[in-house]
């Protein structure tokens, strides 16, 4: 990656800083239909499996589009999604922001995350920590930015990971 | 070989059968330290266990980390095409030689000394041989040990780490007609494991899993949210259970093939639904591009479409195998309370990139750590496991369907012991066979 950060992307940080501490705040709080409006109708949400793969050959964690997100969702809503019953509570911290502005005027973001997620069952709770790296692709609809396209890799998204009912 | 501190565990006092009570499990069976390390030996150790596939190691010198029990191994195909499974212990002082999960490699290098081993197992270097004086080991002693025994069917590559014991054909005994049928719904009639695997974790016992995929009883229950995404969405190719009417007349599903193998054979079921197959249907098998490739292979349009439109059913193969819709997966006992399920999915030999890519999605969309079944499952053994410390009644009864099932031709036209889907007859039938196993018979 060659890119380098321009005037344009520094006027525009605040915003799109303002962009995925939102979104991370909305998937702290379960918030499944505010996160949902963050999505432009081309959505394409990523989680890969194997760091380096093509999701067409290879299996993903998750891949879904527009259609598939929102399937997602409905399922999370609900109280009878086991695994999330009762909901994780996460606290998640992005950092190392990097945002490059395209031609079309949509931006290209990298960033890095920490989930710390508490789970309470019964006579069990466990706290776990998940972290990784994100790219957003944004664009703008009037005021507003939307996501076009969000990867997400895991750092452990090959190995042996536990069930992972949350968004991330 | 270090000896037992104790006598084995006696199995009959905690898998029990009567006329009284029926048949009952002792939960100690989930959560003790001895019964955890007895299974390793005798299951794992002694016994056939699934260890890879050959689509993962399709080339000379190819190679995936495994886990055997709890030993680490290497599938490898030695640079003389042969497949092996060799001990990932170096023989000198014992280090792993091989870190990556997988690769393609003619040798494996203890880094600790340098010792360099063959992918054929055999010692290729030893550095400074010369200070062992005259107590240099002769050729062969410390080749990397090697799985005496390997057996391979339909691409599923199985192995022992006993010399001698039950053979491997008889091993597989009737679990091999239902893998043969999966693979035969593959225009090349076989299937292809390259496409990546999901790891997915729990904190519970490992026998968990081997009886809750042939459970039918749970998925109207655990998975009614995602029952109800996929029949929402036609495309994911899945059913809702709810929607099949009086289930205690639905057609014979629930099979002990013996040996441990146990399924839910959805054949005849599948085949009543015709172009609406929900229950164990394989994705993309129904496609014209399927049936028409099989036709092909078989000489027979009508063949061809029975075939397919019986689609796969859930296997279990003990102790560790199991094939369900659109993906293989396994075992991976970690501890006594944690366990990792490998999901791989099944691509079909011969078909196109289009439907092989409709499988991966298919089943990435129901399982691996992230979705819509799997996470779903883990949490129910999580909780099972966390509800063994009572043990006021200490009790498992697996009743359901016991005065009912009889024994009845499948559809390669064998008995066996049979009930319809809602009983708990695969459960007794994986149960009786870890009594006999564990019992040393």
């Amino acid at each position: 990656m060659n890119k380098v950060a321009t005037a344009e992307s520094m006027d525009l940080r605040p915003e799109i800083e303002n962009f995925l501490y939102r979104e991370a705040r909305l998937m702290d709080q379960h918030k499944f239909e505010e996160w949902e409006a963050l999505w432009s109708d081309k959505g394409v949400y990523w989680v890969p499996c194997a760091h380096d793969s093509d999701p067409m050959t290879e299996v993903s964690l998750i891949y879904a589009n527009r259609a598939g997100i929102s399937l997602r969702l409905g399922r999370m809503k609900s109280k009878a999604m086991y695994a999330q019953d009762p909901r994780s509570i996460c606290s998640r911290v992005v950092g190392n922001i990097e945002i490059y502005p395209r031609d079309d005027g949509g931006v290209d973001t990298y960033s890095t995350f920490n989930i710390t997620e508490f789970k309470r069952r019964a006579n069990i709770t466990r706290q776990l920590t998940w972290s990784g790296h994100s790219e957003h692709q944004l664009s703008r609809h009037g005021d507003e930015w939307l996501m076009d396209y969000k990867k997400v890799t895991l750092i452990n998204s090959d190995g042996e990971i536990p069930a992972l009912g949350f968004l991330v | 070989m270090l000896t037992p501190t104790r006598g084995y565990t006696q199995y009959d006092e905690l898998i029990q059968e009567d006329p009284e009570f029926g048949f009952r499990i002792n939960h100690h069976l989930y959560k003790d330290e001895e019964i955890f390390q007895e299974e390793m030996d005798r299951i794992f150790y002694k016994g056939w266990v699934y260890i890879g596939h050959e689509t993962e190691i399709p080339n000379p010198n190819d190679f995936v980390a495994r886990v055997m029990g709890q030993r680490p191994v290497i599938l490898c195909r030695g640079e003389d095409s042969k497949i092996r499974v060799l001990e990932n212990k170096c023989r000198h002082r014992g280090n792993t030689v091989c870190q990556e999960q997988r690769g393609n490699s003619k040798f494996f290098r203890c880094a600790y000394h340098g010792w360099i081993y063959s992918n054929t197992g055999g010692l290729a270097e030893m550095t400074h041989p010369s200070a062992y004086g005259d107590r240099l080991p002769a050729e062969g002693e410390l080749d990397l040990l090697e799985a005496p025994r390997i057996g391979v069917h339909r691409g599923f590559i199985f192995a022992s780490l006993a010399a001698e014991g039950q053979p491997f054909e008889e091993y597989l005994g009737r679990a091999a007609d239902y893998i043969d049928r999966y693979c035969d719904l593959a225009p090349d009639g076989e299937i292809d494991l390259s496409a990546g695997r999901h790891g997915v974790s729990y904190e519970g016992n490992w026998k968990m899993q081997m009886e809750n995929l042939t459970d039918a009883y749970h998925a109207e229950f655990t998975h009614a949210t995602a029952l109800a995404a996929f029949a929402a969405n036609s495309s994911a190719g899945k059913g809702k259970f709810s929607d099949r009417g009086d289930l205690e007349d639905e057609i014979s599903t629930m099979r002990d093939l013996g040996g441990g193998h146990v399924v839910l054979d959805g054949f005849e079921l599948n085949r009543a639904q015709g172009e609406n197959l929900q229950f164990t249907g394989s994705t993309g098998t129904l496609t014209e591009e399927i049936v028409g490739k099989i036709a092909e292979r078989e000489g027979s349009r009508e063949k061809a479409v029975w075939l397919t439109h019986g689609g796969g059913s859930h296997i279990t193969v003990f102790p560790n195998l199991m094939i369900l819709w659109d993906a293989v997966r396994t075992i991976q006992p970690v501890s006594l309370h944690k366990t990792v399920i490998y999901y791989h999915p099944a691509q079909l030999k011969g078909a196109s990139q289009e439907i092989n890519t409709t499988r991966i999605m298919a089943h990435q969309a129901g399982f691996g750590p992230a979705g819509f079944l799997a996470p779903d499952d883990m949490e129910m053994f999580e909780r099972t496991q966390a509800g063994t410390i009572s043990d006021t009644d200490p009790w498992v009864y697996l009743n359901r369907g016991l005065s009912t099932q009889r024994v009845e031709k499948d559809d390669f036209g064998v008995e066996a012991i049979t009930s319809q889907y809602l009983g708990e007859t695969t459960q007794r039938g994986v149960w009786r066979h870890y009594k006999k196993i564990m019992s040393g018979e």
